[in-house]
């Protein structure tokens, strides 16, 4: 009677512990049914969402993803002037990135206490012409968002500022006191403002900088601004030709622009993309053992699930979209200033960049622009030899793809990603050899706009990747004041 | 007959040699023309700064050829940079900026533009400063340079 007894308990032991088994290997993805095959198709699978915000609670970056300062507040590029000599350093420079972080610590001593005062252009003009050090930024930064990476509140006193493109130190005598000049983009008015400090270490950078480059002890003066030619104050009078920024810089040495390869990271159908496909699934949160999966006509991977989608395209481009919202991949619920959501986000970029074996390039944060009620889209680019990556892709859905990475954030959740799984590799081959006069020379063989109230505001260099041809082409962007950017081929 | 042949090729020689290089080793020194080139650095026809590499720029017609010429006590002539006359020819912007090299105290310089058949001068001068109050009073002795 007593082993009947046993017999059923065990019995009962072996089906609760099956039934456990078969459950956890359907709540958590083991393949148990065919391909294609959706075991919920009409509700979410609540398991898949509690695996989602295990891994959204984990997914902080903690793995050396973290969005750091050079990838927020990237330079196009560093002037200095010192001792007579007026150099450029440019972020193949091994001065670079320490000038950058020197600067990231100086600006923290500004956050903290400084005294602003208002300024003439003439008194700005000075200081641009002193021993300084001028820090050119490809956007606006806002003064909150630098403020917020250093987990401070901006003071009182530097509420007239908003935003700024250029910062400019002054390299005096003083070991006391540091003197940081800049614009406000907002309303155009000029500032001085000082704080207690150091610029020695600043000083010290800049100098080996400017004595490491190729002019050695001669005096210099290949990178004047725009204002010393007075450039600033052309008009249609003086004979068709717009006025630039008076900040900018007019580089007299030609720049060597060199041949850039892409080389497709992300494949489908090899043994090594594999093991990376499913990281990246696990990332956005698909649930293999519900999601159908099929290989379209184009040879695309495809892992539909009800409420989200994962598209893994042949020439390296990975898309994911969430039906709504609420759907989405979860980002920080507390995140509500631009900083916070940009960290978010950047923190997750950087978290899917790092399971692509093979990139090289350093990612750095391009922009954020409102697209709707709570909708953000949040762009980011590979930078080949310090030069930004832009990107030309026809979607199938006839959008064009013009960044390495777009997120749009809709109320904290992403809701759709994508991003061109892409290494972009320079080659010693010089392609152009250029000067600012002779892309000037180009801009305005192909500038057909309007003349009167248009401004040039900037001029850089960027490599275009043709996804649909797979080739890497360098060319001038010109942006205009009308918001227009004029793109052109780098001849040389 | 071979003679005449001869010299008819010289003769057609020398004008190209002459078409080829319009401007020519020295100058006369003062301003004339109108219309092929504007400087807008310097600023004015005379002007101090403390850098001992000037940036002479400005706006020029697309394709005129610029040369700069420097007094020497003699006269003006043909600005050398390594090894080379400091001559050059504007893009389709009609842009330019030139670095020179010039002495402490004062530079008396001309820019000539050429285009076809055309020709333009403008004559500014430079005083270069150190830091010397001397220099800073020299700076104020403009002397004729024609």
């Amino acid at each position: 009677m007593k082993f009947k007894e046993n017999m059923k308990n065990l019995v009962l032991v072996l089906l609760i512990v099956s039934s456990m088994t078969l459950t956890w290997n359907i709540w958590f993805s083991e393949e148990l049914w065919p391909n294609g095959y959706n075991s919920f198709p009409y509700e979410e699978n609540i398991f898949s969402s509690i695996g989602r915000k295990i891994l959204s609670y984990f997914r902080t970056g903690g793995d050396g993803t973290v969005f750091h300062y050079n990838q927020l507040f990237y330079p196009k590029q560093i002037r200095i002037n010192i001792n007579g000599k007026k150099e450029l350093v440019l972020s193949r420079s091994e001065y670079f990135s320490s000038i950058n972080n020197q600067v990231k610590d100086i600006l923290e001593i500004f956050i903290e206490d400084s005294t602003v005062t208002e300024i003439s252009e003439e008194e700005l003009k000075k200081a641009y012409r002193a021993a300084s050090v001028y820090i050119d930024y490809y956007d606006d930064i806002s003064l909150q968002m630098v403020g917020a990476y250093f987990g401070k509140n901006i003071p009182g006193e530097l509420n007239p500022i908003k935003e700024f493109k250029h910062l400019v130190f002054s390299l005096g005598n003083s070991t006391q006191e540091i003197n940081l000049f800049l614009t406000d983009s907002t309303t155009g008015k000029n500032y001085q403002l000082t704080a207690k400090g150091d610029i020695s270490e600043l000083a010290k950078k800049a100098s080996s900088a400017a004595g490491d480059t190729v002019t050695g002890g001669v005096q210099s003066n290949n990178y004047p601004f725009s204002f010393e030619s007075n450039f600033d104050k052309l008009s249609q009078e003086t004979g068709t030709r717009l006025p630039i920024d008076p900040y900018a810089i007019i580089s007299l040495v030609p720049a060597n622009i060199k041949a850039v390869e892409g080389e497709i990271l992300l494949h489908v159908g090899d043994s090594q993309t594999a093991a990376t496909l499913s990281r990246l699934i696990e990332e956005f949160s698909i649930n293999l053992g519900s999601a159908r999966r099929f290989t379209d006509s184009v040879g695309a991977y495809n892992y539909v699930e009800n409420f989200a989608t994962l598209k893994i395209n042949p020439g390296g481009l990975m898309e994911y979209s969430a039906t709504n919202a609420e759907k989405g991949i979860k980002l920080d619920k507390n995140a509500s200033g631009e900083y916070d959501l940009v960290k978010s986000v950047g923190d997750f970029v950087n978290l899917i960049n790092s399971i692509v074996p093979g990139n090289t390039n350093t990612l750095v944060y391009h922009n954020v622009s409102e697209i709707g009620k709570d909708k953000y889209k949040f762009t980011f680019n590979y930078l080949a030899d310090g030069v930004p990556v832009m990107i030309r892709k026809t979607l199938s859905n006839g959008e064009v793809m013009e960044n390495s990475v777009e997120v749009v954030v809709e109320k904290n959740n992403i809701i759709s990603y994508r991003q061109m799984f892409v290494n972009y590799r320079t080659t010693d081959q010089v392609v152009a050899s250029v000067s600012t006069i002779e892309a000037m020379d180009g801009f305005y063989s192909v500038y057909q706009g309007a003349w009167e109230n248009v401004e040039i505001d900037d001029f850089y260099l960027v490599y275009e990747y043709d996804g649909d041809r797979g080739i890497v082409l360098p060319k001038w962007v010109f942006n205009l004041s009308t918001g227009e950017n004029i793109l052109f081929h780098v001849i040389g | 007959m071979l003679k005449k042949i001869s010299m008819l090729m010289a003769v057609i020689f020398v004008v190209f040699s002459l078409t080829a290089f319009a401007a020519p080793y020295s100058t006369y020194g003062g301003s004339y023309g109108g219309g092929l080139v504007t400087v807008t650095n310097p600023a004015s026809s005379t002007i101090s700064s403390y850098d001992a590499v000037h940036n002479i720029s400005g706006y020029a017609v697309a394709g005129a050829t610029l040369t700069l010429y420097r007094f020497d006590g003699n006269g003006y002539n043909m600005m050398y940079a390594n090894g080379a006359p400091v001559s050059w020819t504007v893009g389709s912007s009609g842009m330019f900026v030139k670095p020179v090299a010039l002495y402490r105290g004062q530079n008396h310089l001309i820019l000539r533009a050429d285009y076809g058949e055309s020709s333009q001068q403008y004559r500014f001068t430079i005083t270069v400063l150190s830091s010397n109050l001397l220099d800073l009073i020299n700076s104020f002795n403009f002397e004729k340079a024609d």
